[in-house]
């Protein structure tokens, strides 16, 4: 399809945001900033008044929700209201700025357009480690990362020159997509699906285009023609696609996070130190056979066929998780005697990365001993490794001088060990056949040495001296610090993939080749070379200087934060049949200020809250209704029910429960037993999974940690409509339904926090006090006199009928809606 | 003709009987019944024209029945038993699980014979099904765009393959709202054995308001989550908890003016309500058990045969969607074994379902649908005894009866093979529209607002099949 130039310079959002200063207005002493001065423009040229200033209470409490997701303690609240100075409100806002918590309430909506969750998704709904992703966007919120480097860092953060680990684990933003994995999906269909969702959550999240329209045809409204869209897509489509089945995947990462990785590195450090000052096999043992310092084959099969009692030991440094020291063995010609090295040759039950030995009494057939050793040694740093072989008693290994106690040991330990025709092989790998080759020690190898008699102390070091004690002390803490783990990451093909436009949308069907490029209708995504641009380039060319949309779109999500509706209702439709802004001047001088500001996210808070449009009561005005039924106006401030995040937050914090810890792994607050069993989500080869409740802590962290699991939501999140993120969503949606009522009054996590409530309130001397007490807990405000006079008349009577009087009033008090709702 | 245990006269009579208990003041129904008069129905949107269909049970055989062994006779398979599939027939298809470069055709074990005045042709699987043969519009010519099943579940279900659209069912509710406005308007139940999961997608609301997604009844522990009081918490107790709750909502109401607070309260009333209702109503310990055994339905076992009566109950008070979902029948190896067992399963209390309701005069605005994601490859998977059939999306069976369906029909063919649907295709988007249609609505008008564009549930595409309208 043709667009005549003129469809897109006619449409508002695909020209930059103008210069537009505040207008002037009749009655400066309502306006606090410009925001009121638009604001108040229109209301006097419809001849509206604005609503008059909320309540100190009802201000505690909207400033708290929305800054950081969580009530006001009944302290903070009563020092609040309390506090007239002029700068009060203010200093309030500050202090929530700098809270911690703040990034934990800002990038629980970011997830839901990040599609953030535990899980892969689809039928075979695998856990990923992603919560290093998400301690990431609570950090950026909180270190107030300007929007343009957020940005950049998650769209391409591994493109970036000189990318910190962090940088690509922010890339995860588009690896999140859902990836189908099992015996059967069509591994190239479902790359093309994501890379689908890609764009689309890209258009919703920076563009606010619906871009998903042009994926079968040429847009219907705006002017995206498919071939454009393919153009887009081309950026999108050089990200390695690996594995098959069940173990399909994108790229991945190792990673650690910050402070496990500094306290890794400084440990390593400090063991290596003190392992110059030990003189790990210095010492002299009898017995002696041989002794090399690289690898090597030794060709004589009579040598070294040792067939009593022997020791091994060696110096090691290696990252490869298998890898024989020493072998002197093929099963294949029948020919066995003894082995000894990492990680058993892939034996099935060998773990990677531990050692191993094998001693046979037969050379045709195996009789005799496997011994599979407990610790990892394949991490890179040096290690003394022996084995002690005691001929008719045991098998035993040390590593770095200390005797590994956990050895699993298989089948009888021989008397003798047989006889191969096979020469000795150190370090130079294992074959069925006369020639080693595979198995191949890989990494340093040195002071390989073979004795023919029992050792007692194979390290030859002084266990009790200082020195070894603090060497082993350390080498016990290593162990526990949290080990690195694969994430998810973004990565790019050396060279990108063919794009070809996908006829009506159909992976089989391909159309003409494509070059990665831009919509016609933007700005030109310029590149200094004639390479075709990459992702890099694309988050670069979002914010660079004429681009109509990035700015605007993100500020209107910001705005519609704290009013419920942004100024474009479609928040991530700003195309041709998108909303249209109530306040377009209003919306473009956001935008440019943003931009100003260095795209200073906080500031654009600070901003908002601090207008008098944001600190109007929330009392409907039904005359004004009638002429602005949807109050797009704001003649007064939005009511919005909670998320389902803060519902349950809420709950815990007036529970004084709540964990105040940031980040980290999910957690699994208590949720019925059998839901996932019923569905069959927890069959072997699928989702493999089964719900644990989190005893202790985990019951009462923030929910933004609970385990979000893509095709089965905790039961609590999703009755309050948290999006399951399978899909990018920019705005939930917002339901009142009986379910509610239930989860409300009866699940389990809610009814301990109506309990503990109670308990809270037992301080308190007075029935009247308690009741006060507990208003201030969950709404900050005393009751007025009606609620009081009820509140007391209700304990009374459920007291005479003998039923927990607090706790029947707690769980009452947490389900009002006052309660479930930001006013 | 309709099995013996469910004779038309003694349903009848069970009925009259339930009629007389209703009207002494009895239980269930009684309850619901007086709910629903005191309830304001809500009524969202005006169906296009006068609906054939008010509601809707859809029996989803999850995992894919095959067709050629069930509703579709395919003597030369039989003939070429052992035979390599035709290579024309299958060049550049590529199957989920047969590997093999020549698979070979296989006959089904099981005999068909035509039954009732309209001779349509059923296997020996459904004897009891087959009793009902004159009720069922028979479609043999149904083809769908994907083959593995979350996908082919998703696209039955919603119109597309991807997730995030709105379900049949929750467009009905959308578009229909409830006849009791006490329970939920689309409700889930689930029984088989567990082969595939089943993901709350199937039956979600996609980008429709989320009060139209299904609500999954568990059959096991409280019908609903969390409808029980907590340890401690009589239904009195509660009772109070719920008028205070009452008076300090409509103080706050006073104060702010806000409609959603009026609405909230309403929401706990009728969830106190629904904890009386829905046990009662889950309960098919009220049923005779006369019905009970002529359902199959065992008290206290999660079986589809619990299901359908279930169904029934539910249907009858109004509940304007409710899908069933018998999870085990992804036969990829011993189809004769497991498609036995999940038929055993199945097929009488199908039978009783549809006797039932048309005894009780429900049928004619009942809209019966049975099916699955896809069929059965005519080609076995693996060999031996323990051969099984693989996924097949190009040609498969459903049938409808009830609301606004012709009975007695058989619509379309697949090839002699019964690998492609040949006569009169039925695509999936097809059949929904049909459905819709049933329902008085109009699926190309029939459109929700999302993203800056009108969406439906058969996205640009379907064509009402008329041959199947009665």
């Amino acid at each position: 399809m043709v667009w005549p130039v003129l469809v897109g310079a006619e449409h508002w959002a695909f020209v930059p945001p103008r210069i537009s200063p505040p207008p002037e207005v009749r009655d400066l002493s309502w306006v606090r900033n410009g925001i009121d001065r638009f604001v108040l423009a229109r209301f006097e040229s419809e001849g509206i008044a604005p609503s008059p200033e909320a309540s100190r209470s009802t201000l505690v409490r909207r400033l708290s929700l929305d800054l950081t997701g969580l009530p006001p303690s009944p302290d903070q609240a009563l020092a609040f209201v309390q506090d007239d100075s002029p700068g009060a409100y203010s200093r309030f806002v500050e202090r929530l700025l700098s809270s911690p918590h703040f990034g934990e309430r800002q990038a629980q909506d970011w997830f839901d357009l990040a599609r953030f969750a535990d899980t892969s998704g689809y039928a075979a709904d695998r856990t990923r480690n992603v919560w290093p992703y998400r301690d990431w966007v609570i950090a950026a919120f909180n270190d107030n990362l300007p929007f343009d480097q957020f940005s950049i860092d998650q769209l391409a953060g591994d493109l970036v020159s000189g990318a910190t680990p962090e940088q690509r684990v922010a890339s995860a933003f588009h690896r999140h997509a859902m990836q189908a994995k099992g015996n059967n999906p069509r591994k190239e269909e479902f790359r093309i699906k994501g890379i689908v969702d890609r764009l689309e959550a890209t258009g919703r999240t920076w563009l606010g285009l619906t871009l998903e329209c042009a994926e079968c045809h040429d847009h219907k409204h705006d002017p995206i023609s498919q071939r454009e869209y393919y153009e887009m897509f081309a950026i999108f489509n050089n990200v390695p696609h690996l594995g098959t089945g069940f173990g399909v995947h994108g790229p991945l990462m190792k990673y650690a996070p910050p402070a496990a990785r500094l306290e890794r590195e400084s440990l390593i450090k400090r063991l290596a130190k003190l392992r110059e000052d030990l003189p790990f096999n210095q010492g002299e043992h009898e017995g002696l056979v041989g002794e090399w310092s690289e690898a090597t084959q030794v060709a004589n099969a009579d040598q070294f066929s040792l067939t009593g009692s022997l020791t091994i030991t060696a110096e090691i440094e290696t990252f490869a998780p298998i890898g024989d020291i020493v072998s002197k063995y093929d099963w294949q010609a029948g020919e066995r005697s003894y082995v000894f090295g990492v990680g058993g040759e892939g034996d099935e039950k060998a773990e990677p990365g531990k050692l191993f030995a094998w001693f046979s009494s037969d050379a045709a057939t195996f009789k005799g001993v496997v011994a599979y050793g407990s610790q990892r040694v394949d991490d890179g740093r040096p290690h003394h490794v022996a084995v002690v072989f005691e001929a008719g008693r045991a098998v035993r290994f040390f590593v770095d001088g200390i005797e590994d106690m956990e050895v699993r040991i298989e089948g009888p330990i021989p008397k003798t060990i047989a006889k191969s025709a096979r020469g000795l092989a150190v370090g130079a790998g294992f074959e069925n056949s006369s020639k080693a080759r595979v198995f191949r020690f890989d990494g340093r190898l040195t002071d390989v040495r073979l004795y023919d008699r029992t050792i007692e102390n194979p390290g030859g070091i002084d266990l009790s001296s200082p020195a070894f004690r603090e060497y082993r002390r350390l080498s016990d803490q290593l162990t526990k610090v949290a080990p690195a783990m694969e994430v998810p990451v973004m990565d790019e093909l050396p060279s990108p993939r063919e794009t070809h436009l996908l006829v009506r949308g159909d992976f089989k069907n391909k159309g003409e080749q494509v070059v990665a490029g831009m919509l016609k209708i933007l700005p030109p995504l310029k590149k200094e070379d004639s390479a075709p641009p990459d992702r890099l380039d694309f988050a670069r060319w979002l914010f660079s200087a004429d681009q109509p949309l990035t700015a605007r779109v993100a500020v209107n999500r910001i705005w519609r934060h704290h009013f419920g509706e942004g100024l474009v209702r479609t928040v991530a439709d700003f195309g041709r049949y998108g909303d249209q802004p109530s306040h377009p001047e209003l919306l473009d001088w956001l935008a440019l200020r943003f931009v100003e500001s260095g795209w200073d996210v906080k500031a654009m808070h600070r901003l908002i809250v601090n207008s008098a449009t944001y600190r109007q009561a929330s009392r409907r005005r039904p005359d004004i209704e009638a002429v602005d039924p949807q109050n797009r106006l704001l003649a007064w401030f939005p009511r919005v029910r909670l998320p389902a995040e803060q519902i349950r937050d809420g709950a815990l914090a007036a529970a004084g429960q709540l964990s105040a810890r940031i980040g980290g792994p999910s957690v699994f607050p208590m949720q019925p037993a059998g839901l996932y069993e019923e569905r069959g989500q927890d069959l072997p080869g699928n989702s493999n999974f089964k719900w644990v409740n989190s005893t202790s802590e985990g019951r009462f962290r923030r929910s933004i940690y609970t385990y979000w699991k893509r095709m089965m939501l905790h039961p609590v999140m999703s009755t309050f409509d948290a999006p399951t993120r399978k899909i990018c969503v920019a705005k939930r949606t917002v339901t009142n339904t009986p379910q509610q009522a239930l989860v409300g009054l009866n699940e389990p996590g809610m009814n301990a926090a109506a309990k503990d409530l109670a308990k809270r309130l037992a301080k308190r001397g007075s029935d009247l006090a308690k009741v006060e007490q507990a208003f201030w807990i969950c709404f900050s405000r005393p009751p007025d006199a009606l609620e009081r006079v009820e509140c007391l008349e209700f304990v009374k009577q459920q007291r005479l009928a003998k039923r927990e009087e607090w706790t029947a009033l707690a769980a009452v008090l947490l389900n009002l809606d006052e309660r479930l709702t930001r006013e | 003709m309709i099995p013996s245990a469910i004779q038309p006269d003694f349903l009848a009579d069970q009925t009259r009987r339930a009629f007389l208990g209703r009207a002494a003041g009895g239980f269930g129904t009684l309850a619901l019944g007086c709910l629903l008069r005191e309830q304001a129905v809500a009524q969202p949107m005006r169906p296009h024209f006068a609906p054939r269909a008010r509601r809707v049970i859809s029996l989803f055989m999850s995992g894919g029945p095959s067709h050629v062994d069930t509703f579709d006779p395919k003597p030369l398979l039989t003939k070429l038993d052992g035979q390599p599939m035709p290579a024309g027939i299958i060049k550049n298809h590529e199957f989920a699980m047969i590997k093999t470069k020549e698979p070979k055709v296989k006959g089904s074990p099981w005999k068909f014979r035509p039954h009732g005045q309209s001779g349509t042709e059923i296997s020996e699987l459904f004897p009891h099904v087959a009793g009902v043969a004159d009720e069922l519009a028979v479609v043999r010519s149904l083809h769908s765009d994907t083959f593995n099943h979350d996908p082919a579940v998703t696209f039955m279900n919603t119109g597309n393959v991807r997730f995030g659209w709105p379900s049949l069912g929750a467009w009905a509710s959308y578009g229909l709202g409830t006849d009791n406005s006490d329970l939920p308007a689309y409700i889930v139940l689930a029984s088989g054995t567990n082969r595939q999961p089943l993901l709350d997608s199937y039956w979600g609301a996609g980008f429709l308001p989320q009060e139209h997604q299904g609500v999954s009844l568990r059959t096991q522990g409280d019908p609903v989550l969390y409808l029980k009081n907590p340890d401690g918490v009589s239904h009195e107790a509660r009772r109070d908890q719920v008028d205070l709750l009452g008076a300090l909502n409509r103080r706050r109401y006073e104060l702010v003016n806000d409609p959603a607070i009026l609405a909230r309260i309403k929401q706990y009333e009728l969830a106190y309500r629904m904890q009386t209702a829905v046990p009662e109503l889950a309960d098919i310990a009220s049923e005779p058990q006369t019905v009970r055994e002529a359902y199959g339905a065992e008290l206290g076992r999660v079986s589809f045969a619990n299901n359908c009566l279930l169904a029934r109950r539910l249907s009858e008070s109004g509940v304007r969607f409710v899908q069933l979902y018998e999870k085990g029948w992804d036969s990829h190896g011993e189809i004769a074994k497991q498609h036995t067992e999940r038929c055993r399963a199945v097929d009488r209390p199908i039978a009783a379902l549809i006797a039932d309701l048309k005894i009780r005069g429900l049928l004619d605005e009942t809209l019966v649908i049975w099916g699955g994601e896809f069929g059965r490859t005519p080609m076995a998977q693996g060999d031996g005894s323990g051969y099984g059939r693989d996924h097949h999306p190009h040609g498969f069976t459903v049938w409808m009866a009830g609301g606004g369906i012709r009975p007695g029909t058989v619509h379309g063919a697949t090839d002699d093979f019964g690998y492609f649907a040949e006569r009169d295709k039925v695509h999936v988007h097809d059949l929904n529209a049909t459905i819709l249609h049933c329902l008085g609505m109009d699926h190309e008008r029939f459109t929700h607002r999302h993203q800056g564009r009108d969406f439906r549930l058969t996205d640009v595409h379907g064509k009402v099949v008329h041959n199947l309208l009665a």
